[in-house]
Protein backbone atom coordinates (compact mmCIF):
# COMPACT_ATOMS: atom_id res chain seq x y z
CA UNK A 1 0.00 0.00 0.00
CA UNK A 2 1.25 3.42 -1.01
CA UNK A 3 2.52 5.95 1.52
CA UNK A 4 -0.14 8.06 0.15
CA UNK A 5 -3.06 5.74 0.98
CA UNK A 6 -1.77 5.05 4.28
CA UNK A 7 -2.19 8.62 5.08
CA UNK A 8 -5.35 9.07 3.69
CA UNK A 9 -6.89 5.95 6.16
CA UNK A 10 -5.18 7.83 8.86
CA UNK A 11 -7.19 10.58 8.14
CA UNK A 12 -10.01 9.21 7.56
CA UNK A 13 -9.41 7.20 11.02
CA UNK A 14 -9.39 10.46 12.40
CA UNK A 15 -12.30 12.30 11.13
CA UNK A 16 -14.35 8.97 11.92
CA UNK A 17 -13.45 9.09 15.28
CA UNK A 18 -13.76 13.34 15.33
CA UNK A 19 -17.22 12.73 14.20
CA UNK A 20 -18.20 10.16 16.53
CA UNK A 21 -17.09 12.32 19.73
CA UNK A 22 -18.99 15.19 18.48
CA UNK A 23 -21.87 12.73 17.77
CA UNK A 24 -21.63 11.40 21.67
CA UNK A 25 -21.48 14.86 22.61
CA UNK A 26 -24.72 16.41 20.81
CA UNK A 27 -28.50 15.19 22.03
CA UNK A 28 -31.87 16.19 22.21
CA UNK A 29 -33.74 16.79 25.35
CA UNK A 30 -37.26 15.47 25.69
CA UNK A 31 -38.57 19.35 25.48
CA UNK A 32 -36.34 19.82 22.52
CA UNK A 33 -33.79 22.10 23.18
CA UNK A 34 -29.91 20.92 21.86
CA UNK A 35 -28.04 19.49 24.47
CA UNK A 36 -24.23 19.58 24.75
CA UNK A 37 -22.58 17.22 26.77
CA UNK A 38 -21.86 13.85 27.58
CA UNK A 39 -25.05 12.48 29.37
CA UNK A 40 -25.88 9.93 32.25
CA UNK A 41 -27.28 6.70 31.17
CA UNK A 42 -29.99 5.93 29.22
CA UNK A 43 -29.37 8.57 27.14
CA UNK A 44 -25.82 7.74 26.78
CA UNK A 45 -26.78 4.40 25.43
CA UNK A 46 -29.74 6.13 23.03
CA UNK A 47 -26.08 8.00 21.54
CA UNK A 48 -24.28 4.98 21.59
CA UNK A 49 -26.42 2.62 19.96
CA UNK A 50 -27.75 5.28 17.19
CA UNK A 51 -23.63 6.46 17.14
CA UNK A 52 -22.97 2.53 16.69
CA UNK A 53 -25.81 1.90 13.71
CA UNK A 54 -25.09 4.71 11.92
CA UNK A 55 -21.30 3.72 11.70
CA UNK A 56 -22.14 0.18 10.55
CA UNK A 57 -24.67 1.28 8.30
CA UNK A 58 -22.64 4.29 6.53
CA UNK A 59 -19.43 1.94 6.41
CA UNK A 60 -22.02 -0.56 4.79
CA UNK A 61 -23.02 1.91 2.09
CA UNK A 62 -19.81 3.47 1.58
CA UNK A 63 -18.29 0.06 0.71
CA UNK A 64 -20.65 -1.22 -1.64
CA UNK A 65 -20.93 2.25 -3.61
CA UNK A 66 -16.93 2.00 -4.18
CA UNK A 67 -17.64 -1.73 -5.46
CA UNK A 68 -20.20 -0.68 -7.56
CA UNK A 69 -18.99 2.27 -8.92
CA UNK A 70 -15.62 0.10 -9.89
CA UNK A 71 -17.46 -2.87 -11.10
CA UNK A 72 -20.13 -0.60 -13.54
CA UNK A 73 -17.54 1.98 -14.40
CA UNK A 74 -19.67 4.41 -13.53
CA UNK A 75 -18.82 7.23 -11.36
CA UNK A 76 -22.69 7.74 -10.36
CA UNK A 77 -23.08 4.31 -9.27
CA UNK A 78 -24.70 3.30 -5.48
CA UNK A 79 -26.96 1.18 -3.93
CA UNK A 80 -29.32 3.65 -3.64
CA UNK A 81 -29.16 5.16 -7.39
CA UNK A 82 -29.37 1.95 -8.50
CA UNK A 83 -32.84 1.11 -6.78
CA UNK A 84 -31.14 -1.82 -4.99
CA UNK A 85 -31.93 0.30 -1.54
CA UNK A 86 -35.33 0.71 -3.03
CA UNK A 87 -35.60 -2.93 -3.92
CA UNK A 88 -34.32 -3.89 -0.55
CA UNK A 89 -37.34 -1.40 1.08
CA UNK A 90 -39.82 -3.27 -0.97
CA UNK A 91 -38.73 -6.75 0.10
CA UNK A 92 -39.53 -5.76 3.68
CA UNK A 93 -42.53 -4.20 3.18
CA UNK A 94 -43.36 -6.97 1.28
CA UNK A 95 -42.49 -8.81 4.22
CA UNK A 96 -44.31 -7.28 6.64
CA UNK A 97 -47.67 -7.01 4.41
CA UNK A 98 -47.18 -10.97 4.54
CA UNK A 99 -47.05 -11.13 8.26
CA UNK A 100 -50.17 -9.10 8.70
CA UNK A 101 -52.06 -11.17 5.99
CA UNK A 102 -51.12 -14.51 7.68
CA UNK A 103 -52.19 -12.92 11.43
CA UNK A 104 -48.74 -13.27 12.44
CA UNK A 105 -46.85 -10.72 14.55
CA UNK A 106 -45.01 -7.74 12.82
CA UNK A 107 -41.46 -9.36 11.31
CA UNK A 108 -38.62 -8.04 13.21
CA UNK A 109 -34.84 -9.00 12.94
CA UNK A 110 -33.80 -12.02 10.60
CA UNK A 111 -37.50 -12.19 9.69
CA UNK A 112 -36.85 -9.42 6.96
CA UNK A 113 -32.70 -10.28 6.11
CA UNK A 114 -33.93 -12.38 3.52
CA UNK A 115 -36.96 -10.45 2.20
CA UNK A 116 -34.52 -7.70 2.05
CA UNK A 117 -31.91 -9.44 0.34
CA UNK A 118 -34.18 -10.98 -2.30
CA UNK A 119 -35.51 -7.44 -3.25
CA UNK A 120 -31.73 -5.93 -3.30
CA UNK A 121 -30.25 -8.34 -5.21
CA UNK A 122 -33.76 -8.80 -7.98
CA UNK A 123 -33.65 -4.87 -8.28
CA UNK A 124 -30.19 -4.68 -8.96
CA UNK A 125 -30.11 -7.76 -11.57
CA UNK A 126 -33.21 -5.97 -13.13
CA UNK A 127 -31.47 -2.32 -13.62
CA UNK A 128 -28.30 -4.52 -14.73
CA UNK A 129 -30.60 -6.52 -17.31
CA UNK A 130 -31.92 -3.32 -18.34
CA UNK A 131 -29.09 -1.40 -19.19
CA UNK A 132 -27.31 -4.16 -20.89
CA UNK A 133 -27.05 -3.64 -24.96
CA UNK A 134 -25.47 -5.69 -27.11
CA UNK A 135 -23.08 -7.26 -24.18
CA UNK A 136 -21.80 -4.59 -22.43
CA UNK A 137 -23.53 -1.89 -19.89
CA UNK A 138 -24.55 1.66 -20.71
CA UNK A 139 -23.34 4.36 -18.15
CA UNK A 140 -26.41 6.18 -19.31
CA UNK A 141 -28.97 3.86 -19.19
CA UNK A 142 -27.55 2.32 -15.99
CA UNK A 143 -28.35 5.47 -13.72
CA UNK A 144 -31.92 6.10 -15.65
CA UNK A 145 -33.11 2.30 -15.39
CA UNK A 146 -31.47 2.63 -11.56
CA UNK A 147 -34.00 5.69 -11.26
CA UNK A 148 -36.40 4.18 -12.17
CA UNK A 149 -36.46 1.17 -10.40
CA UNK A 150 -36.05 2.74 -7.45
CA UNK A 151 -38.81 5.19 -8.16
CA UNK A 152 -41.12 1.95 -9.14
CA UNK A 153 -39.64 -0.44 -5.92
CA UNK A 154 -40.65 3.17 -3.63
CA UNK A 155 -44.64 2.66 -4.89
CA UNK A 156 -44.50 -0.53 -4.33
CA UNK A 157 -43.42 0.08 -0.92
CA UNK A 158 -46.12 2.98 -0.86
CA UNK A 159 -48.72 0.91 -2.11
CA UNK A 160 -48.19 -1.72 0.42
CA UNK A 161 -47.94 0.75 3.04
CA UNK A 162 -51.69 1.97 2.72
CA UNK A 163 -52.77 -2.11 2.33
CA UNK A 164 -51.18 -2.61 6.14
CA UNK A 165 -53.39 -2.53 8.94
CA UNK A 166 -53.48 0.96 10.72
CA UNK A 167 -51.76 0.04 13.62
CA UNK A 168 -48.91 -1.34 11.39
CA UNK A 169 -48.37 1.30 9.60
CA UNK A 170 -46.77 3.76 11.27
CA UNK A 171 -43.56 2.27 11.90
CA UNK A 172 -43.21 1.87 8.37
CA UNK A 173 -43.63 4.81 7.53
CA UNK A 174 -41.20 6.15 9.64
CA UNK A 175 -38.46 3.31 8.51
CA UNK A 176 -39.29 4.38 4.92
CA UNK A 177 -37.91 8.04 5.52
CA UNK A 178 -34.52 6.43 6.22
CA UNK A 179 -33.51 6.81 10.96
CA UNK A 180 -31.31 5.79 13.23
CA UNK A 181 -32.58 3.67 15.73
CA UNK A 182 -31.48 4.59 19.22
CA UNK A 183 -31.85 1.11 20.74
CA UNK A 184 -30.91 -1.21 17.28
CA UNK A 185 -31.89 -4.76 16.97
CA UNK A 186 -29.06 -6.37 18.12
CA UNK A 187 -29.69 -9.22 15.91
CA UNK A 188 -30.05 -6.86 12.85
CA UNK A 189 -26.88 -4.62 14.04
CA UNK A 190 -24.71 -7.47 14.36
CA UNK A 191 -25.89 -9.08 10.81
CA UNK A 192 -24.79 -5.46 9.54
CA UNK A 193 -21.45 -5.38 11.31
CA UNK A 194 -20.43 -9.10 10.24
CA UNK A 195 -21.84 -8.56 6.82
CA UNK A 196 -20.10 -5.65 6.00
CA UNK A 197 -16.38 -6.93 7.62
CA UNK A 198 -16.88 -10.01 5.42
CA UNK A 199 -17.82 -8.12 2.70
CA UNK A 200 -14.75 -6.12 3.23
CA UNK A 201 -12.04 -8.13 3.57
CA UNK A 202 -13.20 -9.96 0.74
CA UNK A 203 -13.66 -6.54 -1.57
CA UNK A 204 -9.53 -5.54 0.07
CA UNK A 205 -8.43 -9.19 -0.91
CA UNK A 206 -9.90 -8.45 -4.49
CA UNK A 207 -8.87 -5.00 -4.87
CA UNK A 208 -6.56 -5.65 -7.58
CA UNK A 209 -9.02 -7.79 -9.10
CA UNK A 210 -11.03 -5.16 -9.01
CA UNK A 211 -8.54 -2.63 -10.47
CA UNK A 212 -8.35 -4.46 -13.52
CA UNK A 213 -12.49 -5.22 -13.84
CA UNK A 214 -12.24 -1.33 -14.96
CA UNK A 215 -11.13 -2.00 -17.63
CA UNK A 216 -13.07 -2.83 -20.70
CA UNK A 217 -14.55 -6.27 -20.65
CA UNK A 218 -12.06 -7.63 -23.31
CA UNK A 219 -8.73 -6.21 -21.65
CA UNK A 220 -10.15 -7.14 -18.32
CA UNK A 221 -10.03 -10.51 -19.05
CA UNK A 222 -7.50 -10.53 -21.34
CA UNK A 223 -5.17 -9.58 -18.16
CA UNK A 224 -6.49 -12.38 -16.10
CA UNK A 225 -9.59 -11.64 -14.51
CA UNK A 226 -12.47 -13.70 -14.33
CA UNK A 227 -15.17 -11.03 -14.81
CA UNK A 228 -18.23 -13.48 -14.56
CA UNK A 229 -17.13 -14.85 -11.29
CA UNK A 230 -15.90 -11.21 -9.91
CA UNK A 231 -18.97 -10.07 -10.42
CA UNK A 232 -21.56 -12.20 -9.30
CA UNK A 233 -19.41 -12.12 -6.23
CA UNK A 234 -19.11 -8.51 -5.71
CA UNK A 235 -23.17 -7.77 -6.93
CA UNK A 236 -24.51 -10.45 -4.72
CA UNK A 237 -22.30 -9.19 -1.72
CA UNK A 238 -23.60 -5.74 -2.71
CA UNK A 239 -27.24 -6.62 -2.35
CA UNK A 240 -27.12 -8.82 0.66
CA UNK A 241 -25.04 -5.98 2.81
CA UNK A 242 -26.97 -3.28 1.39
CA UNK A 243 -30.24 -5.30 2.90
CA UNK A 244 -28.71 -5.38 5.99
CA UNK A 245 -28.52 -1.87 6.00
CA UNK A 246 -32.21 -1.17 4.71
CA UNK A 247 -33.53 -3.82 7.47
CA UNK A 248 -31.86 -1.47 9.90
CA UNK A 249 -32.15 2.15 8.98
CA UNK A 250 -34.42 1.90 6.14
CA UNK A 251 -33.46 3.37 2.73
CA UNK A 252 -30.42 5.84 3.17
CA UNK A 253 -29.61 7.95 -0.03
CA UNK A 254 -26.39 9.37 -1.31
CA UNK A 255 -23.98 7.90 1.29
CA UNK A 256 -22.82 5.27 -1.27
CA UNK A 257 -22.23 7.95 -3.69
CA UNK A 258 -20.30 10.53 -1.96
CA UNK A 259 -18.27 8.42 0.37
CA UNK A 260 -16.05 6.72 -2.02
CA UNK A 261 -15.41 9.71 -3.81
CA UNK A 262 -14.51 11.53 -1.07
CA UNK A 263 -12.48 8.37 -0.20
CA UNK A 264 -10.31 8.45 -3.52
CA UNK A 265 -9.49 12.17 -2.59
CA UNK A 266 -7.84 10.68 0.37
CA UNK A 267 -6.11 7.46 -0.89
CA UNK A 268 -6.50 7.34 -4.80
CA UNK A 269 -8.21 4.60 -6.73
CA UNK A 270 -6.64 1.24 -6.16
CA UNK A 271 -9.40 -0.71 -4.41
CA UNK A 272 -7.57 -2.57 -1.62
CA UNK A 273 -7.26 0.88 -0.05
CA UNK A 274 -10.58 2.17 -0.96
CA UNK A 275 -12.62 -0.07 -0.10
CA UNK A 276 -11.46 0.38 3.33
CA UNK A 277 -11.52 4.13 3.18
CA UNK A 278 -14.94 4.47 1.21
CA UNK A 279 -15.90 2.22 4.70
CA UNK A 280 -14.49 4.62 6.86
CA UNK A 281 -15.86 7.39 5.06
CA UNK A 282 -19.03 5.76 4.76
CA UNK A 283 -19.51 6.07 8.72
CA UNK A 284 -18.05 9.49 9.17
CA UNK A 285 -20.72 10.29 6.76
CA UNK A 286 -23.52 8.69 8.16
CA UNK A 287 -22.60 9.72 11.55
CA UNK A 288 -21.65 13.47 10.82
CA UNK A 289 -25.26 13.15 9.21
CA UNK A 290 -26.97 12.37 12.55
CA UNK A 291 -25.18 14.47 14.17
CA UNK A 292 -26.09 17.05 12.17
CA UNK A 293 -29.98 17.15 12.51
CA UNK A 294 -29.41 17.26 16.11
CA UNK A 295 -28.59 20.79 15.46
CA UNK A 296 -31.47 21.60 13.00
CA UNK A 297 -35.12 21.48 14.21
CA UNK A 298 -37.35 23.10 11.63
CA UNK A 299 -40.17 23.40 13.73
CA UNK A 300 -41.13 20.11 13.80
CA UNK A 301 -38.21 18.51 15.82
CA UNK A 302 -35.19 16.46 14.65
CA UNK A 303 -35.40 16.11 10.59
CA UNK A 304 -35.57 12.64 9.11
CA UNK A 305 -32.00 11.41 8.83
CA UNK A 306 -33.07 10.22 4.94
CA UNK A 307 -34.08 13.65 4.20
CA UNK A 308 -30.53 15.19 5.64
CA UNK A 309 -28.88 12.74 3.63
CA UNK A 310 -31.12 12.89 0.46
CA UNK A 311 -30.63 17.23 0.64
CA UNK A 312 -27.08 16.70 1.21
CA UNK A 313 -26.26 14.33 -1.30
CA UNK A 314 -28.79 15.18 -3.85
CA UNK A 315 -26.39 18.65 -4.43
CA UNK A 316 -23.62 16.52 -4.75
CA UNK A 317 -24.92 14.45 -6.92
CA UNK A 318 -25.43 16.97 -9.55
CA UNK A 319 -22.07 18.51 -9.07
CA UNK A 320 -21.10 14.84 -9.34
CA UNK A 321 -22.79 14.70 -13.19
CA UNK A 322 -21.26 17.97 -13.81
CA UNK A 323 -17.51 17.23 -12.75
CA UNK A 324 -16.50 13.65 -13.25
CA UNK A 325 -18.73 11.57 -15.78
CA UNK A 326 -17.13 12.55 -18.62
CA UNK A 327 -13.71 12.64 -17.39
CA UNK A 328 -13.79 9.23 -15.94
CA UNK A 329 -14.23 7.55 -19.22
CA UNK A 330 -12.11 9.00 -22.33
CA UNK B 1 11.18 -19.98 -22.51
CA UNK B 2 10.41 -22.26 -25.70
CA UNK B 3 8.49 -20.04 -28.57
CA UNK B 4 4.80 -20.87 -28.02
CA UNK B 5 2.34 -22.26 -31.24
CA UNK B 6 -0.06 -20.32 -31.39
CA UNK B 7 -2.92 -22.25 -34.50
CA UNK B 8 -5.91 -21.52 -35.75
CA UNK B 9 -7.13 -24.96 -36.66
CA UNK B 10 -9.85 -24.28 -38.94
CA UNK B 11 -11.98 -22.34 -36.68
CA UNK B 12 -15.42 -20.64 -36.74
CA UNK B 13 -16.68 -17.55 -34.58
CA UNK B 14 -19.84 -16.19 -34.46
CA UNK B 15 -21.10 -13.18 -32.97
CA UNK B 16 -24.50 -12.14 -33.84
CA UNK B 17 -25.06 -12.48 -37.67
CA UNK B 18 -21.22 -11.64 -38.21
CA UNK B 19 -18.92 -15.30 -38.77
CA UNK B 20 -15.70 -15.72 -38.83
CA UNK B 21 -14.04 -18.76 -40.79
CA UNK B 22 -10.15 -18.84 -40.23
CA UNK B 23 -8.66 -22.10 -42.16
CA UNK B 24 -5.75 -23.47 -41.17
CA UNK B 25 -3.89 -20.36 -40.35
CA UNK B 26 -0.31 -21.09 -38.17
CA UNK B 27 1.75 -18.07 -37.20
CA UNK B 28 5.16 -18.32 -37.08
CA UNK B 29 6.96 -17.82 -33.69
CA UNK B 30 9.17 -14.49 -33.64
CA UNK B 31 7.44 -13.36 -36.29
CA UNK B 32 5.03 -10.21 -36.83
CA UNK B 33 1.97 -11.37 -39.39
CA UNK B 34 0.07 -8.18 -40.13
CA UNK B 35 -4.03 -8.99 -40.28
CA UNK B 36 -5.14 -7.16 -43.43
CA UNK B 37 -8.78 -6.55 -44.42
CA UNK B 38 -11.63 -3.97 -44.78
CA UNK B 39 -13.55 -2.52 -41.77
CA UNK B 40 -16.09 -5.84 -40.89
CA UNK B 41 -13.60 -8.38 -41.83
CA UNK B 42 -13.24 -10.04 -39.43
CA UNK B 43 -9.69 -9.04 -37.80
CA UNK B 44 -10.85 -7.65 -35.03
CA UNK B 45 -13.21 -11.03 -34.34
CA UNK B 46 -9.72 -13.00 -34.84
CA UNK B 47 -7.55 -11.43 -32.61
CA UNK B 48 -10.39 -11.54 -29.67
CA UNK B 49 -10.73 -15.48 -30.43
CA UNK B 50 -6.77 -15.68 -30.44
CA UNK B 51 -6.77 -13.93 -26.86
CA UNK B 52 -9.32 -16.80 -25.52
CA UNK B 53 -12.38 -13.56 -25.26
CA UNK B 54 -14.55 -15.48 -27.68
CA UNK B 55 -15.28 -18.95 -28.19
CA UNK B 56 -14.93 -20.68 -31.90
CA UNK B 57 -18.53 -22.21 -32.47
CA UNK B 58 -16.52 -24.93 -34.33
CA UNK B 59 -12.63 -26.36 -34.78
CA UNK B 60 -10.08 -24.52 -32.00
CA UNK B 61 -7.89 -22.20 -31.84
CA UNK B 62 -4.71 -23.77 -30.26
CA UNK B 63 -1.53 -22.61 -28.05
CA UNK B 64 0.66 -25.30 -27.39
CA UNK B 65 -1.44 -28.02 -28.36
CA UNK B 66 -4.28 -26.34 -25.45
CA UNK B 67 -7.15 -24.90 -26.39
CA UNK B 68 -6.70 -20.93 -25.89
CA UNK B 69 -10.48 -20.55 -24.69
CA UNK B 70 -10.55 -23.05 -22.00
CA UNK B 71 -6.87 -22.31 -20.16
CA UNK B 72 -7.74 -20.57 -16.51
CA UNK B 73 -7.09 -16.67 -16.78
CA UNK B 74 -4.40 -16.50 -15.30
CA UNK B 75 -2.42 -18.89 -17.48
CA UNK B 76 -3.80 -16.89 -20.43
CA UNK B 77 -2.24 -14.06 -19.20
CA UNK B 78 0.90 -14.75 -18.81
CA UNK B 79 0.93 -16.30 -22.56
CA UNK B 80 -0.82 -13.93 -23.99
CA UNK B 81 -0.75 -9.95 -23.94
CA UNK B 82 -4.08 -8.16 -25.96
CA UNK B 83 -4.13 -4.21 -26.88
CA UNK B 84 -7.33 -3.69 -27.75
CA UNK B 85 -8.16 -0.54 -30.37
CA UNK B 86 -9.14 1.82 -27.19
CA UNK B 87 -7.92 1.43 -23.81
CA UNK B 88 -11.26 2.40 -21.14
CA UNK B 89 -10.34 3.00 -17.74
CA UNK B 90 -13.33 3.27 -15.41
CA UNK B 91 -11.48 5.14 -12.56
CA UNK B 92 -9.81 7.71 -11.95
CA UNK B 93 -5.92 5.63 -12.39
CA UNK B 94 -2.60 7.16 -13.12
CA UNK B 95 -0.67 6.07 -16.08
CA UNK B 96 2.01 3.85 -13.62
CA UNK B 97 -1.50 2.35 -12.69
CA UNK B 98 -2.94 1.86 -15.74
CA UNK B 99 0.23 0.09 -16.68
CA UNK B 100 0.56 -1.87 -13.65
CA UNK B 101 -2.85 -3.65 -14.80
CA UNK B 102 -0.87 -5.84 -16.88
CA UNK B 103 0.68 -8.01 -13.55
CA UNK B 104 -3.03 -7.85 -12.22
CA UNK B 105 -2.69 -11.80 -11.96
CA UNK B 106 0.91 -12.26 -12.67
CA UNK B 107 3.49 -11.85 -9.62
CA UNK B 108 4.29 -7.76 -9.12
CA UNK B 109 7.16 -6.56 -10.91
CA UNK B 110 7.33 -2.91 -10.82
CA UNK B 111 10.62 -3.01 -12.78
CA UNK B 112 8.62 -4.26 -15.15
CA UNK B 113 5.99 -1.61 -14.93
CA UNK B 114 8.91 1.23 -15.16
CA UNK B 115 10.61 -0.28 -17.51
CA UNK B 116 7.42 -1.10 -20.08
CA UNK B 117 6.47 2.62 -19.63
CA UNK B 118 10.14 3.80 -20.08
CA UNK B 119 10.34 1.84 -23.81
CA UNK B 120 6.70 3.97 -24.67
CA UNK B 121 8.23 6.93 -23.70
CA UNK B 122 5.81 7.80 -21.51
CA UNK B 123 8.07 7.57 -18.33
CA UNK B 124 7.59 11.11 -17.64
CA UNK B 125 4.13 11.00 -17.51
CA UNK B 126 3.06 8.25 -15.16
CA UNK B 127 2.26 10.23 -12.61
CA UNK B 128 -0.41 11.85 -15.05
CA UNK B 129 -3.97 11.19 -14.53
CA UNK B 130 -4.53 8.66 -17.40
CA UNK B 131 -8.16 10.57 -18.67
CA UNK B 132 -6.00 14.03 -19.08
CA UNK B 133 -3.51 12.07 -21.96
CA UNK B 134 -4.35 12.34 -25.37
CA UNK B 135 -5.84 9.43 -27.47
CA UNK B 136 -2.46 8.62 -29.14
CA UNK B 137 -0.66 8.72 -25.42
CA UNK B 138 -3.93 6.74 -24.32
CA UNK B 139 -3.12 4.17 -26.88
CA UNK B 140 0.73 3.97 -26.08
CA UNK B 141 -0.45 3.23 -22.58
CA UNK B 142 -2.27 0.07 -24.04
CA UNK B 143 1.06 -1.11 -25.61
CA UNK B 144 2.54 -0.76 -22.47
CA UNK B 145 0.38 -2.29 -20.18
CA UNK B 146 0.21 -5.05 -22.16
CA UNK B 147 4.19 -5.41 -22.39
CA UNK B 148 4.25 -5.27 -18.75
CA UNK B 149 2.18 -8.47 -18.99
CA UNK B 150 4.23 -9.63 -22.24
CA UNK B 151 7.07 -12.41 -21.06
CA UNK B 152 9.82 -13.10 -24.02
CA UNK B 153 8.79 -15.79 -26.63
CA UNK B 154 4.44 -14.89 -25.54
CA UNK B 155 1.82 -13.98 -27.70
CA UNK B 156 1.41 -10.45 -28.26
CA UNK B 157 -2.20 -9.57 -30.37
CA UNK B 158 -2.15 -5.58 -31.34
CA UNK B 159 -5.51 -4.61 -32.72
CA UNK B 160 -4.89 -1.23 -34.50
CA UNK B 161 -2.87 -0.36 -31.55
CA UNK B 162 -0.86 2.48 -33.23
CA UNK B 163 -3.60 4.01 -35.07
CA UNK B 164 -3.92 6.71 -33.07
CA UNK B 165 -0.04 7.38 -32.52
CA UNK B 166 2.09 10.16 -34.35
CA UNK B 167 4.80 9.35 -36.43
CA UNK B 168 8.00 9.58 -34.64
CA UNK B 169 6.01 7.34 -31.86
CA UNK B 170 4.83 5.41 -34.23
CA UNK B 171 8.36 4.17 -35.63
CA UNK B 172 9.14 3.66 -32.43
CA UNK B 173 6.59 1.26 -31.43
CA UNK B 174 7.20 -0.35 -34.62
CA UNK B 175 10.90 -0.56 -33.62
CA UNK B 176 9.84 -2.40 -30.10
CA UNK B 177 7.78 -4.64 -31.71
CA UNK B 178 9.98 -6.16 -34.03
CA UNK B 179 11.99 -6.36 -30.85
CA UNK B 180 9.60 -8.66 -29.16
CA UNK B 181 9.33 -10.79 -32.30
CA UNK B 182 12.98 -10.84 -32.22
CA UNK B 183 13.12 -12.36 -28.59
CA UNK B 184 10.52 -15.11 -29.82
CA UNK B 185 7.09 -13.51 -29.51
CA UNK B 186 4.51 -14.50 -31.80
CA UNK B 187 2.65 -11.03 -32.49
CA UNK B 188 -0.46 -10.53 -34.26
CA UNK B 189 -1.72 -6.88 -35.26
CA UNK B 190 -4.49 -5.88 -37.32
CA UNK B 191 -3.66 -2.46 -39.28
CA UNK B 192 -5.33 -0.24 -41.79
CA UNK B 193 -2.43 1.81 -42.40
CA UNK B 194 -0.45 0.14 -45.41
CA UNK B 195 2.96 1.61 -44.54
CA UNK B 196 2.77 -0.07 -41.15
CA UNK B 197 2.05 -2.45 -42.37
CA UNK B 198 5.20 -2.91 -44.95
CA UNK B 199 7.09 -2.13 -42.28
CA UNK B 200 5.89 -4.31 -39.90
CA UNK B 201 5.24 -7.40 -41.27
CA UNK B 202 6.94 -11.02 -41.96
CA UNK B 203 4.03 -12.85 -43.04
CA UNK B 204 -0.03 -11.31 -44.12
CA UNK B 205 -2.80 -12.89 -43.30
CA UNK B 206 -5.87 -11.15 -45.31
CA UNK B 207 -9.34 -11.37 -44.62
CA UNK B 208 -12.31 -10.66 -46.56
CA UNK B 209 -16.09 -10.96 -45.36
CA UNK B 210 -15.22 -13.25 -42.27
CA UNK B 211 -12.98 -15.90 -44.82
CA UNK B 212 -9.71 -16.00 -45.12
CA UNK B 213 -8.47 -14.45 -48.13
CA UNK B 214 -4.82 -14.91 -48.59
CA UNK B 215 -2.03 -16.06 -45.81
CA UNK B 216 1.51 -16.08 -46.36
CA UNK B 217 4.86 -13.94 -46.42
CA UNK B 218 4.72 -10.39 -46.51
CA UNK B 219 6.78 -10.11 -49.58
CA UNK B 220 3.94 -12.46 -51.70
CA UNK B 221 1.62 -10.78 -50.39
CA UNK B 222 2.17 -7.11 -49.79
CA UNK B 223 2.23 -6.52 -53.62
CA UNK B 224 0.30 -3.98 -55.45
CA UNK B 225 -1.95 -6.30 -57.22
CA UNK B 226 -3.72 -8.33 -54.40
CA UNK B 227 -3.72 -5.19 -52.28
CA UNK B 228 -5.54 -3.80 -54.79
CA UNK B 229 -7.98 -6.47 -54.90
CA UNK B 230 -8.17 -6.67 -51.22
CA UNK B 231 -8.82 -3.12 -50.53
CA UNK B 232 -10.13 -1.60 -53.26
CA UNK B 233 -7.85 0.67 -53.90
CA UNK B 234 -4.78 1.08 -56.14
CA UNK B 235 -1.27 0.89 -54.04
CA UNK B 236 1.85 2.40 -54.49
CA UNK B 237 5.10 0.23 -53.61
CA UNK B 238 8.79 1.31 -53.39
CA UNK B 239 11.67 -0.19 -51.46
CA UNK B 240 12.02 1.18 -48.31
CA UNK B 241 15.93 2.13 -46.87
CA UNK B 242 15.22 -1.17 -44.36
CA UNK B 243 14.65 -3.70 -47.40
CA UNK B 244 10.99 -3.59 -46.39
CA UNK B 245 8.42 -2.14 -49.27
CA UNK B 246 6.99 1.28 -48.20
CA UNK B 247 3.30 1.01 -49.09
CA UNK B 248 0.68 3.97 -49.93
CA UNK B 249 -2.83 4.21 -51.17
CA UNK B 250 -3.21 5.76 -54.10
CA UNK B 251 -6.57 7.85 -53.32
CA UNK B 252 -6.59 9.80 -56.69
CA UNK B 253 -7.28 6.08 -58.66
CA UNK B 254 -10.91 5.24 -58.49
CA UNK B 255 -11.52 1.73 -58.69
CA UNK B 256 -14.65 -0.39 -58.21
CA UNK B 257 -15.15 -1.70 -54.40
CA UNK B 258 -14.00 -4.81 -54.42
CA UNK B 259 -17.01 -8.04 -54.10
CA UNK B 260 -18.35 -8.24 -50.25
Amino acid sequence: MSRRAVGGLLTLVAVLAAVIAVRLGLGRSIDGSLVVGWPEAPIRDFRIGATGCAAAVGAALGLCGAVLQALLRNPLASPFVLGVTGGAGTGVAVAALGAAWAGAAAPTGGALELPAAVGSVVALGAVIAISRRQGAIDPVTLVLAGVIVGTVCAAATAVIESLLPPDRRGSLVAWAFGRVPEVPDPTMLRTCVVATAGFLALTAWMGPRLDAATLSDDEARSVGVSLGALRATMFLGCGIVTATTVVLCGPIAFVGLLAPHAARAAVGARHRALAVASALGGAALLVGADALRQCVDLGGGRLPLGAVTAALGGVAFLVLVRRTAGEWRR
Amino acid sequence: MSAPRLRFESASVRLGRFSLSTGAIDPEPGCVTVLLGLNGSGKTTALRAAAGLVRPAGGRISLDGADVHGLPAAARAARIAFVPQRTEVGAPFTVREVVGLGRVALPWEPARVDAALASVGLAALADRPFATLSGGQQQRVGVARALAQHSPGGVLLLDEAFAAVDLPETAALVALVRRAAGQGATVLAAVHDLSLAGALADHVWCLRDGATAAFGPAADVLVPASLRALLGVEVRAMPGSDGRPVLAADYGTTLAPPTR
